[in-house]
C-alpha cells in the first residue's frame, strides 16, 4: 500500500475514534456538529482553516509543475510563520475584525499557496 | 457533514447514532458512486476511477470549497441571518440548493469533460465558488469559547 492509502486509512480511523470520543463526551464549547467544532477550533488556533485549504488547493492545484524544485519547503516555512503570527495577533488583539480577516485570509492564502507551491502529484 | 445528521432536538441516542454512522454512509456513498462510475468507464482500479471521477466532473471540487466555506465563513452573525430569518430554522434547506447547484455543475462537467480530464484550472475555480456560495447559503453557528 501507498503512504496516501495509509493516510486515507489514518483518518478514517480518526474520524471513528473521535466520534467514540464526542459520544462518551460532551464536544468542546457546546458544540453540537462537527461542523461547530471545526469552528471553535479556529477560535484557537488559525491552522484549521489554513491546513484544510492548502489541502484542497494542494488537489485541485492552479499549475500542473510547482514553480521550483522542493517548493513544498516554501509551504511548510510559509505554514509555521502564517499560523504563528495570526495566533499571536488574534490573542493581542480580540476584535471580530481581526477574526473576520484570519479566517478569510487563511482560506485564500492557504488555497493559493496550496495550488501554487503544493501541486498535486509532485510530492510522493 | 454531521450537520445533515443531527439536529439539535433529536434524543441524545439518535444524534449519537447519526454521528457514529453518518462518515460510514457518505464513505459507503463514495464507494458504491465510484464503483458504478469505475465500471460504467471499463477502470478495473479504484484509485484510478476515482482520479478520472474527479477531474471529469466539478461536484468533487464544489463541494470541498462548500465545505471550506461552510466552516469558515468571515461573518459570526451571518448564521442567524440566514439560518433564523431566512431558512426558519429549517437546517436541510441549503444543503439541498448546495446539491442541486453541484448536481447542475456536475452535469455541465461530464457532458463537457466526459472522455478526458478538466483543465487545471477549472476545477480551482470550481473551489472559490464552492467557498463564496457555502459560506454565503450555508454559514456554520459560531460558537464562542469558553471563558469569553
Amino acid at each position: 500500500m501507498t503512504w496516501a492509502s495509509w493516510t486515507g486509512i489514518g483518518l478514517v480511523v480518526f474520524i471513528v475514534v473521535a466520534d467514540v470520543v464526542l459520544m462518551l463526551r460532551k464536544a468542546p464549547d457546546g458544540a453540537t456538529t462537527w461542523s461547530e467544532i471545526l469552528r471553535v477550533g479556529f477560535w484557537y488556533t488559525t491552522a484549521v482553516p489554513w491546513a484544510l485549504s492548502v489541502w484542497v488547493g494542494h488537489w485541485f492545484p492552479i499549475t500542473d509543475k510547482p514553480y521550483f524544485k522542493a517548493s513544498y519547503v516554501v509551504v511548510l516555512a510559509v505554514s509555521l510563520i502564517w499560523v504563528a503570527a495570526w495566533d499571536i495577533l488574534k490573542r493581542k488583539v480580540r476584535h471580530n475584525v481581526v477574526q473576520s480577516l484570519a479566517v478569510t485570509l487563511s482560506v485564500i492564502v492557504g488555497l493559493i499557496v496550496g495550488a501554487v507551491f503544493w501541486p498535486m502529484g509532485t510530492v510522493n | 457533514m454531521s450537520d445533515l445528521s443531527a439536529p439539535r432536538h433529536w434524543p441524545r441516542g439518535m444524534i449519537i447514532f447519526a454521528r457514529i454512522i453518518c462518515p460510514f454512509v457518505l464513505a459507503a456513498t463514495f464507494a458504491f458512486m465510484e464503483l458504478a462510475l469505475a465500471y460504467r468507464k471499463g477502470i478495473s482500479d479504484f484509485t484510478e476511477g476515482m482520479r478520472w471521477f474527479i477531474h471529469a466532473t466539478y461536484f468533487t471540487p464544489f463541494f470541498l470549497g462548500v465545505l471550506l466555506g461552510h466552516w469558515f465563513h468571515p461573518v459570526p452573525g451571518w448564521y442567524r441571518i440566514m439560518n433564523d430569518r431566512l431558512y426558519k430554522n429549517k437546517q436541510m434547506i441549503p444543503p439541498i440548493i448546495l446539491l442541486t447547484i453541484g448536481g447542475l455543475l456536475m452535469g455541465i462537467g461530464w457532458g463537457i469533460h466526459s472522455e478526458e480530464a478538466a483543465p487545471t484550472h477549472i476545477n480551482f475555480i470550481m473551489v472559490l465558488v464552492g467557498i463564496v456560495l457555502g459560506g454565503l447559503l450555508w454559514p456554520v453557528r459560531v460558537l464562542p469559547p469558553a471563558g469569553r
